[in-house]
């Protein structure tokens, strides 16, 4: 479109000063700054303030952002325009007036002389604070974006997690979490932070942990975890710490937490004495203690003289001797010139009787069949091996020989036997040719003569204990001490003897003699289970000091190095998987 | 000169504050994870997160303290000092705090804001100690109300001298006072770059960076004026244009310089609101699931 | 001719009192005509107040002097004034004359002839002077210059439009004419002479420039004069002026001219009917009578030039004078304001005869005329010191009544202050302008320097005379002695006294000298021995930029600075470069007199600088005594040496010194200096300035001049003797005793005096700003213009009532913490210092 920009200033004597300019465009652009159509420079006018075009039939005049003409003394941001409208911008004033023939606007512009030099700078955009920067609209912008991104999404989508499933990816309050779970964990619960996070603002509960974690006592007495900092119930998040790195610290591999009670014997907590320990080493660790059997006998008539009950007793590893009315000579079975394996001749190892349990910590209990049967068999009747007795057993034992001898006598033909050649009467084998009597008289002869031999000879008493209460009546005279093994010494300690099977250049029997004398064990009451100097051997707390006797054997045999390192767990659980019993049941 | 800019504020006294509250947070950090891993949530991880968050909110207080202009409580160049130094220590604080656990969460979030705002601090400090040096050489006395003066000045002189001389030389002349381009948006600013144009020989709108080419443009008319009467004139004009790019670069430079100054500013307040509004989440959130 | 028992010339305030009293008077006699005249040779009345701006706020100061006319006065517009007024006039319809200017006064009492311009005169008995002290405008002086082509001033140049007009005059408001009407106009300016030698800087640059602009529309005549001013033809310009110029005649064809040659002032007039005043001072007022007469008997003089600026005073005195031509001997208004002067007083007689006990006891007071010493004790503060006891809380418990008394009254209690004996008047360092007058009893002085020599002052003698005279904060310790009575006078009191006193001039600035000797030389020489000496040395006054002294020349006399600075210049290789800077109290040139005659050092007055002379005769007479204090003297000269030393060998500090002088720092005692260094532009400064003074920034960071990082804002540097304190009729600027200038917001009148007066730009006439949002509004949501003056803020209707008042920088007196500009500084670049500073702000820093 053309327009008639018609300048106008009007002197003192009112006669109007007029020069005309000519513009053909669009856009009536109206602002201070030079580049304007109509360039008007004062104070509240912006460097493009208006605009003036024409939409269809009609001329519109649109402001600039945030500025505001007065048209008519009415401030508007936008309106038509008809002939006659006077527009007020600072001190100048524009009117719409008649266009001329080949004009399509004509604008009237009346100048103010106001000008300033201090305004000419608005002209321009010369401060970042007239640029679209701005500190207050971005402080609010990211604050809000903050907000939603990491208060509000969460909320909402933990809301309504509750109703439908969404898909993993979508964030939710994991971006709450403040590090990874451990892979259990993390497996276990995936994002749900609600499966522990019960209640907001409450501390993880134990019950949260419980509900898998079904768990033993502590090793400590609550009464007495009460005397300590950590509470009577400690929760468990109080040690086990989740969302941390490295994930591995979830279980306190460090000493620092057992030291905490266990350090100063001083920190005696109420009427508990503790021993003190400060690490594993000779002088930080106490020596070890033994849990013994030990049995007394029972006083009393009308009590077998058998009868014994058994106690746990305490005791030093150097010193001690245990009675499990056990005879068993290490020395002797592991001497192959006294004994050597019945299939191939050769000695006898640990292992033919000491096998490991699945856990590799202790060993199978040690019994008649598993251990010794296969050497030592019940037979009693050389003329008859396959008969046995049955062990363990003693009423029936004499049961047996009764029945057994009263047959042979009565009906010699039901009991015949393998032939043994030898010259004698025709019609009588060898016993009968020892008695003469009625064949009753004979067979029970015969049989208290079985029942001396196997209880006070050459058969159970060669490895059990038999008390001969020389009462007249057979089957009470003698009586078999029963057997008690010890199959964990050290129940407070976790050993697990498969990794020791092999120590340094040991293998086999002798790894296992490195720290068990068996074969110097001439009696079985000899307690080959060695005390700490052995760990102290190879182990300490603190990889650089040394084992306190470098000549011990074990050591000797290893040969020397750094120790290997043992924090207390590594020996001693905190949450023993049940009372561990010391003692395995015999028979 | 008496004056001490604000590290030397009173012999550089809160750079004892920021050395001794670094060697006391690192102490702190040492004893932690034997027990159980460093983190937020040990209590020395709590002690170093109360005392980081104080820390924050304490700096963001500068921005209030320094519109109290009634307060005695210091002056603000001393806490602007101190806000400096102690700004640094908490960088360090808070990093032994979080014991360099990180991850897309809103604690990792807020700890990158604050790294955020403490860097363009860091950027802020040193404009703040380089720039003003500049800047006075550069306005060599005149400010920039005066400058603009000057130019407004000289382009009413152009104008009218422009006036006596051929049609095309005038349209150049004036073109190019109203096509010279000054300031502009940000990056402009920053840039300082010229989006000057002005119209050439057969009346192209050609770009007038630095005004040079409409210099060239006129100069090149002085050997072959159409009457001698123009041949003064023109000279007149080349003067008059080269003091307006003269002016023209100071008032550049100026822009940019002040632009420059400024600049950190836009990232730092804002960051630090955001960073106020995490804060709150990270402690929020901390206990949301405790 | 028609013959009046009193003719009142001039109807300004008091000439309208004096008239409306005559004419009630009249009236109240029946008498058939008028008694009196009222003679204005303006075509209005009150001409002074008729050319304010429009609407300007006049104030009704002193709020404690009740008024006492016929015609109305009250705070209030321009406008309502001039109505009110005029409506008065017609109300007693009083018998006034305008467009008589009155050219002569012949005569004698009873029987005086005054003439006009317009050839008539007039027959009076008395005749009373309130011309005040505008003047009439000096004229062209050539043919035709009556027929009203010519003006002689310019109120609006807005008003004119594409017209010729011809600027008469080479001064500022000539030149400032000129530019303000070349905007629209085509402007001749006639220029006596060669250049524009009496201009201003700014105005000189502007206008030389604007002649030379081939564009502008601002043309001058050099070495012009007008000699004739002719009817224009017709459709042409109304008039033609002939100019000769060194080419020879020219004809201006124009629409108007203007002349600004500068006023008459009214003295000469006044002198030619005979009236003497006391020197020559431009500043001087004639002597009076207490009843207002001058030594020409039958002529009064009342108003401003009586040197009574305000219009209350003025419009009070009018109706006194006439009461006292009738006879009727009236207490004047200010009567009851002595009663509390003086109630305090351990003295039980009526206030005249007391009045004249004291002016006969005291030497100084006897030179006053009875007006002017009623004018200084009610302008002065009282007290008495009582010896601590019962009689002391007896005496202070009466003034406690009487004060809550007046209060209830309403009135502002202006009573004698009751001290004890023993307590401090003033101490060393404060800032402390009065001066004080022992009416009885005894004031003891100690000086300030170890070991302390005490002086004890009696019945008529004065003290407080150095900060008077040098503007430098007080040397000594004063304590109120046994049953003071002591008068302190304000410091422009005095200063209006002196001008218009020669003989008190004398008396102070002679024990100026006698203790100024007594403290750099002999601390315990008495007045008596000093007086000779100090009557021998000289007091010389030197301009800014003059010369006192050169190097290289042998001098025989060293200078006491009595106030003013001086810069000590070394010429180094063509390097004129400062070494030190002096001020007020400090001695300069005394190696000439201590062993090396030749001078070292050029020195040169930074500001205007009045120093004392002492020859080698007076010097060696001082020095010679046995108790001269020679040592101190010693330290000092190689002290400066030093000083002196280490600036010559860094010429750069010296050049910034020498720039810091250049910016009136000379005087300056408290200055922000900002370095640019530092200064990111902020504005923080301002914005405290503005939140700290009710939203208007006192100080102007980017303005003002930079040299070498050191940037001098456009704030105030509260000069040792403050250029806007000089006239500022209500006495509302003030110096705190700690130095800093301030105004009081309520009692300034906005008369506009002090901006005018300053020579650093520092004060601006300001309507108070509107109210703001609170911080957080605005930091959260933007409200408002944030901290800050608001720049282009509309002034409440409450604030444009109450007109604009002066603001300037205060230095945040009583604000604790000090000036806020540099608290609110986050770079440390604003600092203010004082002139013991300087040497620092030049030294590089240590390390």
């Amino acid at each position: 479109m053309d327009v008639l920009i018609r300048e106008l200033r009007i002197a003192t004597d009112g006669t109007p000063e007029i020069t005309d300019k000519e513009f053909s465009g669009d856009n009536v652009t109206i602002g201070c700054a030079p580049n304007q159509v109509i360039q008007l420079i004062g104070f509240g006018i912006a460097a493009e303030h208006a605009i003036i075009n024409r939409a269809a039939s009609d001329i519109k005049i649109t402001c600039c952002d945030d500025e505001q003409i007065t048209i008519n003394q009415r401030s508007v941001i936008n309106a038509t325009l008809h002939r006659g409208d006077t527009i007020a911008l600072g001190a100048h004033r524009l009117r719409l007036i008649a266009a001329p023939s080949g004009f399509d606007i004509a604008i009237e512009v009346q100048l103010s002389d106001k000008v300033d030099s201090s305004e000419f700078e608005g002209a321009f955009q010369t401060e970042l604070k007239k640029t679209r920067l701005n500190k207050r609209s971005t402080a609010w912008l990211s604050s809000v974006i903050v907000l939603i991104l990491f208060l509000g999404i969460p909320l909402f989508l933990v809301g309504v997690r509750h109703f439908v499933h969404l898909p993993e990816w979508l964030p939710g309050d994991r971006l709450w979490s403040p590090g990874p779970l451990s892979a259990a964990h993390q497996h276990a619960m995936g994002n749900d932070c609600s499966s522990c996070h019960k209640v907001l603002f409450q501390r993880v509960t134990d019950a949260a942990c419980t509900k898998c974690h079904v768990l033993a006592t502590d090793h400590v007495r609550p009464e007495h975890l009460a005397l300590t900092t950590l509470g009577d119930k400690p929760r468990c998040a109080t040690c086990h710490r989740e969302h941390v790195e490295p994930v591995s610290r979830l279980i306190v591999a460090d000493n620092g937490m057992c030291k905490g009670c266990h350090a100063k014997s001083s920190k005696a907590f109420g009427t508990l004495q503790i021993k003190e320990v400060d690490g594993f080493s000779s002088k930080a660790h106490p020596e070890f203690t033994l849990h013994l059997l030990q049995s007394t006998p029972m006083k009393g008539d009308h009590i077998a003289a058998n009868a014994v009950e058994w106690r746990e007793v305490i005791a030093s590893p150097a010193t001690a001797t245990e009675d499990s009315h056990l005879k068993f000579p290490h020395a002797v079975h592991l001497d192959p010139a006294h004994v050597t394996r019945l299939n191939d001749g050769k000695p006898m190892s640990c292992l033919n009787c000491h096998q490991l349990n699945d856990d590799g910590q202790q060993f199978k209990p040690v019994t008649m069949q598993s251990a010794c049967a296969d050497c030592h068999d019940l037979a009693f009747d050389t003329t008859n091996p396959a008969r046995q007795l049955p062990h363990g057993k003693p009423r029936e034992v004499i049961q047996m020989l009764q029945e057994y001898y009263a047959a042979k006598y009565l009906d010699p033909t039901a009991v015949r036997a393998v032939q043994v050649e030898r010259r004698r009467i025709p019609g009588r084998d060898a016993e009968q040719e020892g008695c003469d009597g009625p064949p009753m008289v004979c067979a029970r002869q015969e049989t208290a003569r079985q029942v001396e031999i196997q209880f006070n000879v050459r058969g159970c008493v060669t490895c059990h204990q038999v008390v001969d209460t020389q009462s007249s009546e057979l089957a009470s005279r003698y009586q078999v001490m029963p057997i008690r093994l010890t199959s964990n010494y050290y129940p407070d300690a976790r050993f697990l003897h498969r990794s020791h099977f092999i120590q340094g250049n040991l293998s086999g029997d002798d790894a296992c003699n490195s720290c068990h004398q068996a074969k110097k064990s001439e009696r079985s009451q000899d307690v080959m289970v060695p005390g700490i100097d052995h760990c102290l051997a190879c182990h300490s707390s603190r990889a650089d000091d040394h084992a306190p006797d470098s000549q011990h054997s074990v050591a000797a045999a290893i040969g020397h190095g750094t120790n290997i390192v043992l924090g207390c767990i590594q020996c001693h659980d905190y949450h023993p998987a049940q009372k561990p019993k010391i003692a395995a049941n015999a028979n | 000169m008496i004056h001490e800019n604000i590290l030397r504020y009173q012999r550089g006294k809160y750079a004892w504050w920021f050395l001794w509250s670094v060697l006391g947070a690192t102490l702190l950090y040492l004893t932690e994870g034997y027990s159980l891993p460093a983190s937020g949530g040990t209590w020395q991880g709590y002690v170093l997160g109360t005392v980081g968050s104080g820390l924050i909110v304490w700096l963001a207080l500068l921005g209030i303290r320094k519109r109290r202009y009634s307060s005695t409580l210091g002056t603000v160049q001393g806490w602007a000092s101190a806000h400096v130094y102690l700004g640094t220590a908490l960088f360090v604080i808070a990093t032994l705090h979080c014991a360099m656990q990180f991850g897309f969460n809103v604690h990792t979030v807020a700890y990158v804001l604050m790294c955020i705002v403490i860097f363009s601090g860091f950027y802020g400090i040193y404009v703040y100690l380089r720039l003003p040096q500049r800047v006075t050489e550069n306005q060599a006395g005149g400010n920039r109300s005066e400058l603009f003066a000057e130019l407004f000045s000289l382009d009413t002189q152009l104008r009218s001298l422009s006036k006596k001389t051929s049609p095309d030389i005038q349209i150049s002349v004036t073109s190019s006072i109203e096509r010279t381009a000054i300031g502009g948006g940000w990056v402009a600013q920053l840039l300082g770059t010229d989006e000057s144009w002005f119209v050439g020989s057969d009346s192209k709108l050609l770009p007038n960076e630095d005004q040079q080419p409409v210099i060239d443009f006129v100069a090149d008319r002085l050997p072959r004026a159409d009457k001698a009467a123009e041949v003064p004139m023109l000279h007149e004009l080349v003067v008059h244009l080269c003091r307006r790019q003269a002016i023209l670069r100071r008032i550049r430079r100026d822009i940019r310089l002040r632009a420059l100054l400024q600049i950190w500013l836009y990232v730092h307040i804002p960051m630090t609101a955001a960073l106020l509004v995490a804060l709150v989440l990270h402690i929020l959130s901390t206990f949301f699931y405790w | 001719m028609d013959k009046f028992k009193i003719a009142i010339i001039g109807a300004g305030p008091a000439g309208m009192s004096a008239a409306a009293h005559a004419a009630s008077m009249d009236s109240n006699a029946k008498r058939p005509a008028p008694s009196y005249v009222l003679l204005e040779g303006f075509n209005a009345h009150a001409k002074t107040i008729q050319r304010y701006q429009k609407g300007k706020h006049v104030m009704a100061e002193p709020g404690f002097l009740d008024l006492r006319s016929e015609i109305r006065f009250a705070a209030g517009s321009r406008e309502q004034l001039l109505n009110n007024w005029s409506d008065d006039l017609k109300r007693f319809s009083v018998n006034i004359k305008f467009n008589a200017d009155v050219t002569k006064v012949s005569g004698t009492r009873g029987a005086f002839t005054i003439s006009t311009a317009d050839g008539r005169s007039i027959a009076a008995e008395h005749v009373v002077l309130a011309i005040g002290l505008e003047g009439n405008p000096r004229k062209l002086g050539c043919v035709g210059e009556d027929d009203g082509a010519v003006q002689y001033q310019l109120d609006d140049p807005k008003e004119y439009k594409k017209e010729t007009i011809l600027v008469v005059g080479a001064g500022d408001s000539a030149i400032e004419n000129a530019l303000a009407l070349s905007e629209n106009n085509t402007v001749w300016i006639i220029n006596r002479g060669k250049e524009f030698s009496r201009a201003k800087e700014g105005n000189l640059n502007a206008v030389v420039s604007a002649i030379s602009d081939p564009v502008s529309s601002l043309k001058c005549h050099y070495e012009a004069t007008i000699k004739e001013i002719r009817e224009g033809n017709q459709g042409g310009e109304p008039w033609v002026a002939i100019v000769n110029t060194p080419a020879g005649q020219v004809k201006v064809p124009c629409h108007r001219i203007i002349a600004r040659l500068g006023a008459i002032p009214p003295r000469k007039f006044v002198e030619s009917i005979g009236i003497k005043f006391p020197n020559d001072r431009p500043d001087a007022i004639p002597n009076l009578d207490s009843e207002y007469q001058t030594n020409v008997p039958g002529v009064y003089i009342v108003g401003a030039l009586a040197g009574y600026p305000l219009i209350k005073q003025a419009i009070n005195q009018g109706y006194d004078v006439v009461e006292y031509i009738h006879g009727n001997k009236i207490r004047p208004a200010d009567h009851p304001l002595l009663e509390q002067r003086l109630a305090a007083l351990p003295y039980e007689m009526d206030i005249d005869t007391c009045l004249k006990q004291f002016q006969l006891r005291i030497p100084m007071f006897r030179q006053l005329n009875a007006l002017a010493f009623r004018e200084l004790l009610i302008e002065s503060e009282m007290f008495a010191s009582y010896p601590a006891g019962d009689l002391y809380e007896e005496q202070s418990r009466r003034a406690a009544q009487a004060r809550a008394k007046l209060t209830r009254e309403g009135r502002s209690p202006r009573l004698t202050r009751v001290i004890r004996e023993g307590e401090v008047i003033y101490s060393p360092g404060e800032f402390g302008t009065s001066f004080y007058t022992i009416i009885d009893g005894e004031v003891i002085l100690k000086s300030n320097d170890d070991p302390p020599v005490t002086q004890r002052f009696a019945r008529g003698e004065f003290f407080g005379e150095t900060s008077l005279l040098s503007g430098r904060p007080r040397q000594e310790l004063a304590i109120a002695g046994a049953g003071c009575v002591v008068v302190e006078t304000p410091r422009r009191t005095m200063i209006k006294l002196m001008n218009s006193n020669e003989e008190v001039r004398r008396g102070i600035e002679w024990v100026f000298i006698v203790r100024e000797l007594q403290r750099h030389f002999i601390p315990t020489a008495t007045t008596r021995e000093l007086r000779d000496v100090a009557g021998r040395v000289g007091l010389r006054t030197y301009r800014s930029g003059e010369t006192i002294y050169t190097e290289g020349s042998t001098g025989n006399s060293l200078y006491l600075i009595r106030s003013g600075g001086v810069a000590l210049n070394r010429q180094r290789a063509d390097v004129n470069a400062m070494v030190s800077e002096t001020r007020s109290g400090e001695l300069i040139g005394q190696m000439a007199l201590m062993g090396d005659p030749i001078r070292r050092e050029t020195a040169v007055a930074t500001v205007v600088t009045e120093v004392i002379e002492i020859k080698r005769a007076e010097f060696a007479e001082l020095t010679q005594r046995a108790d001269a204090r020679f040592k101190p003297l010693q330290t000092k000269v190689s002290r400066h040496a030093i000083e002196n030393a280490r600036m010559q060998v860094r010429p750069e500090a010296g050049t910034v010194m020498s720039f810091l002088m250049n910016q009136g720092l000379g005087e300056a005692t408290d200055v922000l200096i900002i370095n640019e260094e530092l200064c990111v532009g902020c504005d923080n400064c301002e914005k405290a300035c503005a939140e700290t003074h009710q939203g208007i920034s006192r100080l102007n960071r980017e303005a003002g001049a930079t040299f070498a990082n050191v940037h001098v804002p456009i704030a105030c540097r509260h000069c040792e003797q403050p250029h806007c304190m000089k006239d500022c009729p209500p006495n509302a600027i003030r110096r705190s005793e700690s130095g800093e200038v301030y105004i009081n917001h309520d009692t300034c009148i906005g008369c506009g005096n002090c901006e005018a007066n300053c020579p650093y730009d520092v004060i601006k006439m300001t309507y108070d700003a509107p109210p703001k949002p609170a911080l957080w509004s605005w930091l959260l949501w933007g409200k408002g213009t944030g901290p800050g003056e608001e720049p282009h803020f509309k002034p409440t209707d409450a604030a444009k009532s109450g007109g604009k008042k002066a603001a300037k920088c205060d230095a945040c007196v009583g604000q604790a913490g000090g000036p806020a500009c540099v608290r609110a500084c986050p770079t440390g670049a604003a600092l203010r210092v004082g002139p013991e500073q300087f040497i620092d702000l030049v030294e590089e820093r240590k390390r």
